[in-house]
C-alpha cells in the first residue's frame, strides 16, 4: 500500500482568482526521498501543507488524499500529529519554547506523554543528531543551522514515519545546509522514512532523490526518478526548468546530448570518471578561452577605499574587522565570499555606516566617509539587507515607494520612480501588501527602496538567499542593468557559482581580514574549496573553466 | 558551583526560602536578626564564593543605612530621650528600631540574592507548572520572544540607520516618529512570522488535551531526610513565632534580652533550619578537600 496517495487534488485560496494545485496527482510509496521543485508561487508550499491535516490552508479543496489506504479527513488526531512531521522554511518561526531541551519536548508534552518515556526518546535522539553540548543553551544562542537541526530533532521526538519539509534550508548557509541534507539522507536510508522536501538547492539534494518533481503554476510539470526528468526537461529545452539542472548534470547532458542510455552523473566524482573516459575530449582542450575585454581593475580609480578598519561590537568581544583594507573600483561587482561568522555583513554595514569603526577609515572618492552624516552617506551608498521585510512599513508597495520618494525629496523624482517600476516590471503589485508578495518580489522593491536615492555604490547582502536558479537568473540581470547604468555593487555572499558566473572581482574575508582579493577566474582557480563545483571536475583538463559555458566554449562545437 | 544545597527537590529549596523570608519580615529579636544575616551571608559565599553579592552589596548597604540613619530623625517614639536636635526629641528605642529593621531589610535583599542562585527560571517553571500550567506556559515563550524580538528591533534600526532615517542630530519630535515607524516594522513583521509559530505548535500537537511536564524531580533519601528535619524544625518555628515565643520589644521601653527554655528551644530549632543549607554545601566542600588532599 503506497504511503501516499494524493489523487487529483486541486486546491484554490479563498479570494484568489487563479488555482494554486491544479489537478495533481502523485504516489508516493514508503522509504521514497521526494524532492519537490519549481519557481516560487509554484504551489509547492500548498501542496505540502496538503499533506497534513494540522497546517492545511482554508480554501477550496477537491481530490483526495489518502495516507496509507486512510483519507487524510479519516486519519485519527493522534496519528496525524506522530506519524506525519513538518519542518517548515525558517529556523526562528518555528521554535515555541526558551531552550533545546524544552523544545525537544514540546511535542511529547502536549501529546501527554510519561516523564520517562519523554527522558528516554530525548536521551536518545541527543545521541544520533549530536547536540549534547547545547542540549541547555537558549534558542537564542544557537547558529541557524543548530536551530533547524532542534526542529527536525523536535518533530523525531515523536518517531514520525513522514517527513515534510518546506525548503528548510533555503535560510542557512551551505556548509549547514549541506550537513542537513546529509542527516536527512541517513534518517530515509537507516529508518526508511519518507521524506518529502521542496527545495530550491537542487544539486545538494538530487544525489538523495528517488522522485523529482517539477510543479510549474500548480500543475505538474515533470515527475519521475531524477534522471529521467533531467533528461526530459534536456530534450524538451524547457528554459523554465533548465536553470534548476546541477551544473555538473547540465554540462554532462551538453556534451553527451542525453543520447546515450548511461545515468547523469550528479556529483564531481561521477562527473570526474564521466571525463577520463572522453579521451579525444582532451585533444581539443587546446583552445583556449576568448578572452571578452578584460578589466584591469587595480588600474581603475578607486570609489571606496576601506584602511585598516577595526571593529568589534562590544568591549570585552572578539574583534570582528582586524586590519581590514579593501578598495573597490569604479564600475565593478565585487563579490565578497567567507565563512559564516567571518565578518562579511558587519564590513557591509561598517560602509553603509550602521556603526563606526573603532579605527581606520573610510574614503569614498578620495573622502574620509566617517566625517559625513548619515544622511548624506545614505544617498552615496545604498545599502540592502539580507531580509526585505526590515524595509516595509506601508500598507502597500506603492505608499512605501511614495513615502521613500517624500523623505528624500529633492534628491529624487517621480519619474525616477516610475522609470525604475517599468524596469523592474512591478506594476502589477503596486496596490499589495509587502507581506503578500513572493520573496523576489520583496528582495525588488527594497532594492527599488534603496535605488530611488541613485547612489553610486550599492552594498547588498546575500542577495541570492532564498531565491529559486529562474529568480536568480533574473536578479542577475537586474544587476547587470544597474552596473550598467554607471552603478558599482558590492555583494556578499555564499552562492560562489552565482559569483562565478556574475562577479567580476571576488574577495575572500578571513579572521577580519581580506586574504585573497583578485578577478572572479583566477581567484576560483586558484582555489581548491572556494570553488564552482565545474571547476573541480574539469580542472585538470581545463584550467581555466569555472562554468559550463567556458567548457562549452572550449569544447563545444 | 556546590552541588549541595541547589540539587534538592525544588519544592524543598523553595519552602527554605518561604520559611528563610517570613522569619526576615516577621522577627524582630536582634539574635535571630544577627544570625539570619550570618546565615545568608555564608550561603551565598557556599553558592558561587559570593560573586553576585558583590555585584549589588553596595546598594543594599547604603539603602540599610540610610534607613537606620533616617528613621530617629523621623519617629520620637520611646521613652529613653537620649538628646534634642532641633527640638526633637531622639530616643533610644528609635534607634535600635532603626536598626533592626535596617538589619531585616538586609537580611531580606541578600536572601533573595540566594533565592536567584537556587531557584532557577526552569525550577520556578516547574513549580508553577502543576498550580498554573497556562501561565507556565507563557512565562517561556516570553522568555524565547524576548531576546527574538530585540534581535528583530536591531536589525530594523540598523536598515532605518543606514536609509538615513535615524541620525543622532534629529529633533525629538523626528525621532519619536521614526521610532513609531520601527515598531509598526516590528510587529507587523513578527506578527507575520507569528503564524508560522502557529502552524508548527499546532503541527507538533498544542492543544490536543491535557499537557504533561518533561522535567520531573524525585524525592531522593537525601531529600526525604532534610524534608524531615525541615517539617520538624520549621513547625517549632512557626508555631512558636505565632505564640510570640521570642518577641523582642522595642517600643514603648526598650526590653531587655530574656531567656527562657521556650525561647532557647525556638532559637535552637531556627538556629538548625537556616543553617542547613551552609551544613549541606559545607559537607560538600569538605568532601572535595579530604579528595584532593589524598590525590
Amino acid at each position: 500500500m503506497a504511503h501516499y496517495q494524493i489523487e487529483d487534488v486541486s486546491f484554490q485560496y479563498p479570494n484568489c482568482s487563479e488555482k494554486t494545485l491544479d489537478h495533481i496527482t502523485i504516489t508516493i510509496e514508503e522509504g521514497e526521498f521526494v524532492l519537490l521543485c519549481g519557481p516560487s508561487g509554484s504551489g509547492k508550499t500548498t501542496l505540502l501543507r496538503q499533506l497534513k491535516r494540522e497546517v492545511r490552508p482554508e480554501g477550496n479543496r477537491s481530490g483526495s488524499i489518502y495516507y496509507r489506504g486512510i483519507g487524510l479527513d479519516q486519519l485519527d488526531e493522534r496519528r496525524s500529529i506522530e506519524e506525519i512531521g513538518m519542518v517548515f522554511q525558517d529556523p526562528d518561526n518555528q521554535i515555541v519554547m526558551n531552550t533545546v531541551w524544552q523544545e525537544l519536548t514540546f511535542g511529547m508534552e502536549n501529546l501527554g506523554y510519561s516523564t520517562a518515556q519523554m527522558q528516554r526518546r530525548v536521551g536518545e535522539l541527543v545521541q544520533f543528531f549530536g547536540m549534547e553540548e547545547w542540549l541547555h543553551l537558549p534558542i537564542h544562542e544557537l547558529s541557524g543551522g543548530q536551530k533547524q537541526l532542534v526542529n527536525l530533532a523536535s518533530v523525531m521526538t515523536l518517531r514520525p514515519r513522514v517527513l515534510l519539509l518546506d525548503e528548510p534550508t533555503a535560510q542557512l548557509d551551505p556548509i549547514a545546509a549541506k550537513e542537513f541534507i546529509q542527516l536527512l539522507s541517513r534518517i530515509n536510508e537507516e529508518f526508511s522514512l519518507t521524506i518529502i522536501i521542496s527545495e530550491h538547492r537542487i544539486e545538494e539534494v538530487v544525489p538523495h532523490a528517488t522522485q523529482l518533481v517539477m510543479l510549474n503554476q500548480g500543475q505538474i510539470a515533470y515527475l519521475g526518478t531524477p534522471d529521467q526528468v533531467m533528461k526530459q526537461i534536456w530534450k524538451d529545452e524547457d528554459a523554465l526548468f533548465l536553470p534548476y539542472l546541477p551544473s555538473i548534470g547540465r554540462l554532462y547532458l551538453e556534451i553527451e546530448k542525453a543520447s546515450d542510455a548511461r545515468a547523469v552523473p550528479m556529483s564531481v566524482k561521477e562527473g570526474r570518471r564521466w571525463l577520463a573516459g572522453k579521451q579525444e575530449q582532451r585533444q581539443a582542450a587546446g583552445k583556449s578561452l576568448s578572452e571578452s575585454v578584460k578589466v584591469d581593475w587595480e588600474q581603475v580609480e578607486p570609489l571606496l577605499t576601506c584602511k585598516e578598519l577595526y571593529f568589534t561590537y562590544d568591549k570585552n568581544a572578539p574583534l570582528v574587522l582586524k586590519r581590514l583594507s579593501l578598495s573597490i573600483h569604479e564600475g565593478e561587482f565585487f563579490a565578497l565570499l567567507g565563512a559564516n561568522g567571518s565578518g562579511k555583513s558587519t564590513l557591509l554595514q561598517q560602509i553603509a555606516g550602521a556603526h563606526k569603526p573603532q579605527r581606520g577609515d573610510i574614503l569614498y572618492a578620495g573622502k574620509s566617509l566617517l566625517r559625513k552624516s548619515t544622511v548624506e552617506r545614505s544617498r552615496m551608498i545604498g545599502y540592502v539587507a539580507q531580509n526585505p521585510m526590515l524595509y516595509f512599513t506601508r500598507d502597500t508597495v506603492r505608499e512605501q515607494l511614495m513615502d521613500r520618494l517624500r523623505r528624500l525629496s529633492e534628491h529624487s523624482s517621480i519619474e525616477k520612480l516610475n522609470e525604475l517600476v517599468a524596469r523592474f516590471d512591478v506594476e502589477s503589485i503596486m496596490d499589495k501588501h509587502p507581506f503578500d508578495i513572493s520573496g523576489g518580489q520583496q528582495q525588488k522593491i527594497a532594492l527599488m527602496l534603496v535605488l530611488l536615492a541613485d547612489p553610486k555604490l550599492l552594498l547588498l547582502d546575500e542577495p541570492t538567499k532564498g531565491l529559486d536558479p529562474i529568480s536568480k537568473h533574473r536578479l542577475a540581470e537586474l544587476l547587470e542593468m544597474i552596473r550598467a547604468g554607471g552603478t558599482t555593487i558590492v555583494m556578499v555572499s555564499h552562492d560562489i557559482e552565482f559569483a562565478a558566473s556574475y562577479a567580476s572581482r571576488c574577495g575572500l574575508l578571513f579572521n577580519g581580514a581580506m586574504v585573497a582579493v583578485e578577478d572572479t577566474r583566477s581567484f576560483l582557480q586558484s582555489n581548491y574549496f572556494y570553488t564552482t563545483t565545474i571547476h573541480r571536475t574539469v580542472g585538470d583538463v581545463l584550467p581555466e573553466a569555472i562554468t559550463v559555458k567556458d567548457v562549452w566554449e572550449q569544447w563545444g562545437n | 558551583m556546590i552541588h549541595g544545597f541547589s540539587t534538592l527537590h525544588p519544592r524543598l529549596c523553595f519552602a527554605y526560602f518561604a520559611v528563610l523570608l517570613l522569619s526576615c519580615m516577621m522577627f524582630t529579636h536582634p539574635v535571630y536578626s544577627v544570625l539570619t544575616l550570618l546565615s545568608i551571608v555564608l550561603l551565598n559565599l557556599s553558592l558561587d564564593g559570593g560573586r553576585l553579592l558583590k555585584k549589588g552589596i553596595k546598594g543594599y548597604l547604603i539603602m540599610a543605612i540610610i534607613i537606620f540613619l533616617l528613621n530617629p530623625f523621623f519617629s520620637s517614639r520611646g521613652a529613653t530621650i537620649l538628646w534634642y536636635v532641633f527640638d526633637r526629641p531622639i530616643t533610644l528605642e528609635s534607634i535600635i528600631y532603626g536598626a533592626l529593621f535596617a538589619l531585616s531589610l538586609l537580611n531580606i535583599l541578600l536572601a533573595f540574592v540566594a533565592y536567584n542562585l537556587v531557584i532557577t527560571p526552569e525550577k520556578l517553571l516547574y513549580l508553577l507548572t502543576p498550580i498554573a500550567p497556562r501561565t507556565a506556559f507563557i512565562i517561556t515563550v516570553t522568555l524565547r520572544f524576548v531576546p527574538l524580538l530585540t534581535r528583530r528591533l536591531k536589525h530594523i534600526m540598523t536598515v532605518q540607520r543606514v536609509l538615513g532615517y535615524l541620525h543622532p542630530k534629529a529633533s525629538k519630535k523626528h525621532f519619536m516618529r521614526e521610532g513609531m515607524e520601527t515598531l509598526h516594522t516590528l510587529i507587523s513583521w513578527s506578527l507575520e512570522e507569528a503564524l508560522q509559530t502557529a502552524s508548527s505548535m499546532r503541527a507538533r500537537g498544542y492543544g490536543v488535551g491535557k499537557r504533561t511536564s518533561a522535567v520531573s524531580y524525585k524525592m531522593d533519601k537525601r531529600d526525604v531526610l532534610v524534608s524531615w528535619i525541615m517539617v520538624v524544625t520549621g513547625a517549632n518555628i512557626v508555631i512558636g513565632g505565632l505564640f510570640g515565643v521570642n518577641r523582642f520589644q522595642v517600643y514603648p521601653r526598650l526590653q531587655s534580652l530574656e531567656w527562657s527554655p521556650q525561647i532557647w528551644l525556638h532559637a535552637a530549632c531556627y538556629l538548625v533550619f537556616i543553617f542547613i543549607p551552609i551544613v549541606m554545601n559545607g559537607k560538600e566542600e569538605l568532601l572535595w578537600r579530604t579528595i584532593r588532599s589524598k590525590m
